[in-house]
């Protein structure tokens, strides 16, 4: 099967421009490597999870697929559409909900923000109106559905970024921590909803630090710690006890190379 | 072509409902252009009827000059403010992952911007008009043609101040000289021909001087040589600009994307 992302010996470095006086620049300039010749493939209808501490890249790997950054080096395909030439074709094919969402327009009504970013996505009207309709409800948010976006609590903001994500039936949908202020009956319909989601064709990439959700969801699981990956597994080979272990094991052994290698 | 209109309607349509839904701001932006306007006017009656500055009564010279002053400095302010507030609420990474290219998605913001002001400006010339009877000779077609010539101009140099928004933050600065070099030299308050010798061809060579020119003589049908003077100087900034602003919008756009600095502000 053609996988639907493949990243290739990725790395991306995050550079911090010197300050215009060099006396106060010098010491602020520098550089933080975010990811490190990272390479992996997802399947068509397959849950990627990326697991990994604060600051281990998962985000960064995420918005690389979404195309908020390029890569310094390597390459990013989605759906057969390399990133840094052909970023239209592979904005196409991708979207992406992020945890504390607030990327809404605050005096729009929910459906209102949605019908907007819809039609950037070239819905003609009568498809963008059901599709709207549709994401509403799948979310949870169709009794909200004309309620201003500033009205909004952190859970419901997140909801309509999710409704957002699912508008343009995307191949790659992109979840970056989805659950974080969600109540639990919430979690547990959104968890539902990714499966259902990937029972189909599309494939789902999620990034979490919450090891029952990754079990719960995931038929892939990717493990980071500082810009490279320190573990892989596959349905079968984990279950909540020892996913557990497999993690920490994967994160101190990466802790212990990081160290061996400063001293 | 039918699917950027959709676009340009879903934009319009945005910004109108904001705008609308911010309670007083419509009475208070009222109230601001009325005082104004008198302000205007009754700086025209203490310096008399004998000061005639490029042939015309300074009423209506400093009216127009106000005018066109506010739609270019405002249009493009409005435009580079819509650029900040996205990168503040973090919509501004959203917009660059739709299936619209970026620099699209902010030109079409920045026409829904300058559409407003430019309605505020044709409000603000017809309040001040039948309020303080100004008689004119307005030939609409030509206004017209020099208003869409503005339009792309600042269009230009709106997308220049985004360009700068996006890849430093700092769009604010572009706008807030361009306005206050504007105020200097352009002509809005006090005719050109005013300024030390020295600063002559800087007033030359800023747009919004050619705008307030060729809109005072479309307007108060004046010398229509000189307006097709002005007019072709205009074309020639249009020219210049329009691609210039699209370019470095784009690169800034690009380098934000290698740099991780989308939603910087």
């Amino acid at each position: 099967m053609t996988p639907v992302v493949r990243l290739e010996q990725v790395t991306k470095v995050f550079r911090r421009r010197p300050g215009l006086l060099d006396f106060v620049g010098r010491r602020l300039a520098g550089a933080t490597a975010a990811l490190v010749d990272v390479s992996l493939t997802v399947q068509p209808g397959e849950v990627l999870v990326l697991l990994g501490p604060n600051g281990s890249g998962k985000s960064t790997l995420l918005k690389l697929v979404a195309t908020m950054l390029l890569p310094d080096q390597g390459s990013v395909t989605v759906a057969g559409a390399d990133t840094r030439t052909q970023g239209n074709a592979a904005r196409r094919s991708v979207s992406m909900a992020v945890a504390g969402e607030r990327s809404f327009f605050p005096r729009l009504t929910a459906r209102e923000n949605l019908d907007f970013f819809a039609a950037l996505e070239d819905m003609p009207a009568q498809t963008r109106r059901q599709r709207v309709e549709w994401s509403l409800a799948n979310s949870g948010m169709a009794e909200h559905a004309d309620t201003l976006a500033m009205q909004f609590s952190s859970g419901m903001c997140q909801r309509l970024g999710i409704a957002r994500a699912l508008l343009k039936e995307p191949a790659v949908l992109l979840l970056d921590e989805p659950t974080r202020s969600l109540d639990p009956v919430a979690r547990e319909q959104l968890l539902e909803l990714i499966k259902q989601q990937a029972s189909g064709s599309r494939s789902v990439l999620l990034a979490t630090h919450l090891l029952d959700e990754a079990v719960a969801v995931g038929d892939h699981i990717v493990i980071l710690s500082a810009g490279r990956i320190v573990a892989e597994h596959w349905t079968g080979d984990f279950s909540p006890a020892n996913l557990r272990e497999m993690y920490l094991h994967a994160v101190q052994q990466q802790d212990a190379v990081r160290q061996e290698v400063s001293r | 072509m039918s699917r950027t209109l959709a676009k340009l309607l879903a934009v319009a349509k945005r910004d109108l409902l904001t705008a609308v839904r911010h309670h007083g701001a419509f009475f208070v932006d009222f109230i601001g252009l009325t005082a104004e306007l008198a302000g205007f006017y009754f700086l025209a009656r203490a310096i008399g009827p004998n000061y005639q500055p490029d042939g015309m009564a300074y009423f209506p010279f400093i009216l127009i000059g106000s005018a066109v002053y506010s739609f270019m400095v405002l249009g493009m302010g409005a435009f580079v403010t819509a650029v900040q507030e996205a990168q503040q609420t973090g919509v501004m990474e959203v917009l660059c992952t739709t299936a619209t290219p970026a620099p699209t998605v902010l030109l079409l913001s920045g026409f829904s911007a300058f559409g407003r002001q430019a309605t505020r400006s044709l409000l603000y010339l017809l309040f001040g008009i039948a309020l303080f009877r100004v008689g004119t000779e307005a030939n609409i077609a030509e206004a017209a043609v020099v208003l869409l010539l503005c339009f792309l101009i600042g269009m230009g140099i709106g997308m220049m101040g985004a360009a700068v928004q996006v890849a430093l933050q700092k769009g604010s600065a572009v706008v807030w000289l361009f306005g206050t070099l504007a105020w200097l030299v352009s002509g809005m308050a006090f005719p050109v021909s005013a300024l030390p010798p020295i600063l002559r061809p800087l007033a030359e060579l800023m747009p919004l001087t050619h705008c307030i020119g060729a809109m005072r003589l479309a307007l108060m049908g004046t010398s229509s040589a000189e307006l097709v003077r002005e007019i072709s100087v205009l074309s020639l900034f249009a020219v210049v600009l329009l691609p210039a602003g699209a370019s470095l919008l784009a690169a800034s756009i690009r380098r934000a994307r290698l740099e991780g600095s989308l939603s910087f502000y």
